[in-house]
């Protein structure tokens, strides 16, 4: 399985083409900072390994904004294949 | 796993284009469902290959999982439709005339993101020959 998502995220992702997404996430200032404590805590052995190059994605990403209003934090996105 | 309240107001949508034969691909490599594979064809048709086993079924144009998690797809053969129902061990499929139902809530692979499917609350299938295009509109209630 990770050698096939290699292999499409190195071919543009083929199985994908034609994707568009766009949204908004938005994240909770009390998740951001249990977000923040799991990450200062944790040793790098005990990090999760992403089964793929998590970077190899940002890419896709054509377009991405942060805002904040009270008590979250606001993600805009728009993901494009 | 973070939860879908935790995300509250969060919104999506768009149109996710899944090539034939990357499912193909996904079913091959998937040890449960070794065996399976599925030719995709226009007006929501697909055909199902599990050994010698061939079967043509109709995808739904529209799906809503705000009030069930569910998927039917109807079989195009009554023979077939009533030979899967003797067959069936699985308690989240169940069959209804030519319609099989798969109840997504009671898939155990599924359970962890049981609260996230609801909030798929539009979307549209549509097949060709070499792709499945979903499009969807997903909400995370304030």
């Amino acid at each position: 399985m990770r050698e096939w998502m290699e292999a499409q995220l190195a071919a543009g992702l083929p199985a994908l083409a034609g994707t568009s997404i766009t949204g908004t996430v938005a994240v909770k200032q009390e998740l951001l900072n249990d977000l923040l404590k799991d990450y200062l805590s944790a040793t790098p052995a005990a990090s999760p390994a992403l089964p793929i190059d998590a970077r190899s994605l940002l890419r896709y990403v054509t377009h991405a904004a942060i805002r904040a209003e009270h008590g979250r934090v606001l993600v805009d996105f728009q993901v494009t294949v | 796993m973070i939860s879908a309240s935790q995300l509250q107001g969060t919104t999506a949508g768009g149109t996710l284009n899944i090539a034939a034969s990357a499912v193909n691909d996904l079913l091959r490599l998937s040890r449960s469902e070794a065996g399976l594979s599925v030719d995709f064809e226009p007006q929501n048709q697909a055909r199902i290959r599990y050994g010698v086993f061939h079967a043509r079924i109709t995808l739904p144009r529209t799906i809503d999982f705000r009030t069930q998690s569910r998927i039917t797809v109807t079989l195009a053969s009554t023979v077939i439709a009533w030979s899967l129902k003797a067959m069936l061990t699985q308690p989240f499929l169940s069959v209804a005339g030519r319609d099989v139902t798969v109840d997504l809530d009671a898939v155990p692979a599924l359970q962890p993101f049981r609260e996230w499917l609801r909030g798929f609350t539009a979307i549209e299938v549509a097949t060709s020959k070499t792709t499945l295009a979903v499009v969807f509109t997903f909400q995370v209630p304030e």
